[in-house]
């Protein structure tokens, strides 16, 4: 069974996300800090992470992507944005923003699969 | 190379450009002057009881046809002179302008009659000029060069050492050996350019650190108002951030996340998305509009305005369907790209054509023309729904509007939609305009019109994108 950590502060989304991916046969840990969600990685060596853009600090998810990256843990990494879309800036993989995917707020359970489980298997 | 701008100017992109025009403003103006001698060497012996000698005649007109060749010449070098302070740059090609001219208008008094002859009193003209650009150092070394030219031609004259071309017919009397004349003249002559310069050189001086003052205003004023839209879009997420929360738990009951439940809560759970999704719709607008501002320019993509047009009918096919309305779609065969910002340019037809179909009655019609013309592309949307009462119609584009007969239509919305669409439409340097009843409209169901033309081509594209890139953190 494939482990994915989520790391988002919003405790609805957390729930919701942990929801659909259980639903889908997934080992979901779930926690709603960066400290938190970097010492779990460590730990439960996941096959995705899914990070939230934007927590205590508005950086907070590209630092703790960047951290990971920094520190060789290749993960595939799927984030969680609210607004970036909207107002046009459509996020690549790169050096600047070392993620592999987005998916925007609300979510949409069937989207949040399809993604995840693109990722898993790549 | 001669340092002509002090240390104390920024030599920014405007300093320069401003530094062009007006070398070109001394190339028209030289045309003039070209056509004035001219017109004094062929023309004003006929006007006026002056008389010029063959010799003079030949002169002014050898000074002409330079003048004129010399001109054309400085319109083409102008265009390749670099903006450098140590180098050759726009201030030195003016420098160069005036001291050219200048001693030819010292050569054209030389043999117009020295101290008798009217035209020197363009010397004053050019130093006014030269004192708005040179530095003082450089603007005064000319008019006292100017000033011991005059003295010397004068009394060179005076003591027969450089021969006298009169103006015959302007005086009666000859003045150039006149010694009371002559010192008066000289004297009033170099009052007259030193207080000239010293008045110019002082206004221009104030003039640039004012305006420079005025810059730094502008750029603070600039600044709050990129805080303000960072600190909106913050706080728009703030805002956002339950509502999609609660949109995504709701979902994922509908979605059976949960565990099964009654027909009646499914309907009341959709009918929640349905407004939870409209104040999302909303919340997004007031974003894009945060943005629309925040940026002062587009991006600059490749854009089929057509794909657009017939992607957005299609995302609303299940609407169109629903109200069984029938959509009519035309264009013209000259089809061409243009340039614009594709994402702000799909919210704003995406926004036109969704209120087409939303205002639109049960099997009411809708039509979508695009015809590109030689520079622009005209898209006209029309329907033959509620159209917009007449007392009405010129608030439409205000911020925050909806009409009256909008409500009794079960629609929802901030009334943000068309003030943007009128925004982004503007940034495209394009226009807007509406009419009610619409061409397809009857009096009982008049319509509405909008016809909108974008030109091909944005005329400056912007510079400024990294300011919007500092706002990342509002993500």
């Amino acid at each position: 069974m494939s482990i994915i950590v989520v790391i988002d502060d919003d405790h609805d989304i957390l729930e919701a996300t942990e929801l659909i991916l259980q639903a889908s046969n997934f080992e979901v840990f779930t926690t709603d800090n960066p400290t938190n969600g970097y010492l779990l990685v460590k730990e439960k060596k996941p096959d995705l992470i899914i990070l939230d853009v934007m927590m205590d600090e508005p950086d907070d998810g590209f630092f703790l992507a960047q951290k990971f990256r920094r520190e060789g843990i290749t993960t595939p990494i799927l984030m969680y944005t609210s607004i970036s879309k909207v107002v046009g800036m459509e996020y690549g993989a790169g050096e600047m923003v070392p993620v592999d995917d987005f998916v925007e707020k609300p979510i949409s359970s069937s989207e949040l699969i399809k993604k995840v489980k693109f990722l898993i298997n790549k | 190379m001669l340092k002509l701008v002090p240390e104390w100017i920024d030599t920014t992109e405007r300093f320069w450009a401003s530094l062009k025009r007006r070398n070109l403003f001394f190339i028209k103006l030289r045309f003039i002057a070209i056509a004035m001698l001219f017109a004094f060497n062929y023309l004003f012996e006929f006007l006026i009881d002056i008389q010029l000698t063959l010799f003079q005649h030949n002169l002014i007109g050898i000074i002409t046809l330079f003048l004129f060749v010399y001109n054309i010449s400085l319109l083409f070098v102008r265009k390749h002179i670099k903006t450098e302070r140590g180098r050759f740059n726009p201030l030195h090609l003016s420098l160069l302008q005036i001291c050219v001219d200048l001693l030819l208008l010292t050569f054209l008094i030389f043999i117009t009659g020295g101290i008798e002859s009217p035209l020197y009193m363009f010397y004053i003209f050019h130093l006014i000029i030269g004192s708005l650009i040179l530095p003082g150092i450089v603007i005064y070394s000319i008019a006292f060069t100017v000033l011991i030219s005059m003295t010397l031609i004068t009394s060179l004259q005076y003591f027969a050492i450089f021969p006298h071309y009169c103006l015959n017919g302007i005086y009666k009397t000859e003045l150039y050996n006149n010694p009371e004349y002559i010192i008066t003249t000289l004297i009033s002559f170099g009052l007259m350019t030193l207080v000239s310069v010293f008045l110019t050189n002082r206004i221009a001086h104030q003039l640039y650190l004012n305006e420079k003052k005025l810059h730094a205003a502008l750029k603070e004023i600039n600044n709050s108002e990129l805080k303000k839209q960072k600190y909106i879009m913050g706080v728009i997420h703030e805002i956002k951030s339950p509502i999609a929360a609660t949109k995504s738990i709701i979902s994922l009951i509908l979605d059976g996340f949960i565990g099964d439940f009654s027909p009646k809560i499914n309907q009341k759970l959709n009918r929640a998305v349905i407004r939870l999704s409209e104040s999302l719709e909303m919340i997004n607008n007031i974003l894009r509009i945060s943005r629309l501002r925040l940026l002062d320019e587009k991006t600059s993509d490749d854009v089929d305005v057509n794909k657009i047009l017939d992607d957005i009918i299609d995302l609303n096919s299940e609407n169109v369907l629903a109200k069984q309305l029938s959509v009519t779609r035309s264009t013209s065969n000259n089809f061409r790209i243009i340039k614009g910002d594709e994402v702000l340019l799909k919210l704003a037809f995406s926004n036109l054509i969704g209120n087409a179909i939303k205002y639109s009655h049960k099997k009411g019609k809708v039509k979508i023309d695009s015809y590109f013309g030689e520079n622009s592309i005209t898209i006209n949307i029309c329907d033959n729904g509620i159209g917009i009462p007449e007392n009405e119609i010129d608030k439409i584009f205000d911020n925050y509007y909806r009409a009256k007969n909008s409500n009794g239509n079960n629609e929802e919305g901030a009334g943000v939609g068309l003030s943007l669409v009128k925004e982004i439409i503007h940034q495209h340097r394009g226009s807007i305009s509406v009419d009610s009843p619409s061409q397809i409209g009857t009096n009982k169901n008049p319509g509405t019109c909008f016809k909108i033309i974008l030109p091909f081509e944005l005329k400056k594209l912007s510079n400024e994108k990294n300011n919007f890139l500092m706002v990342k953190g509002g993500v």
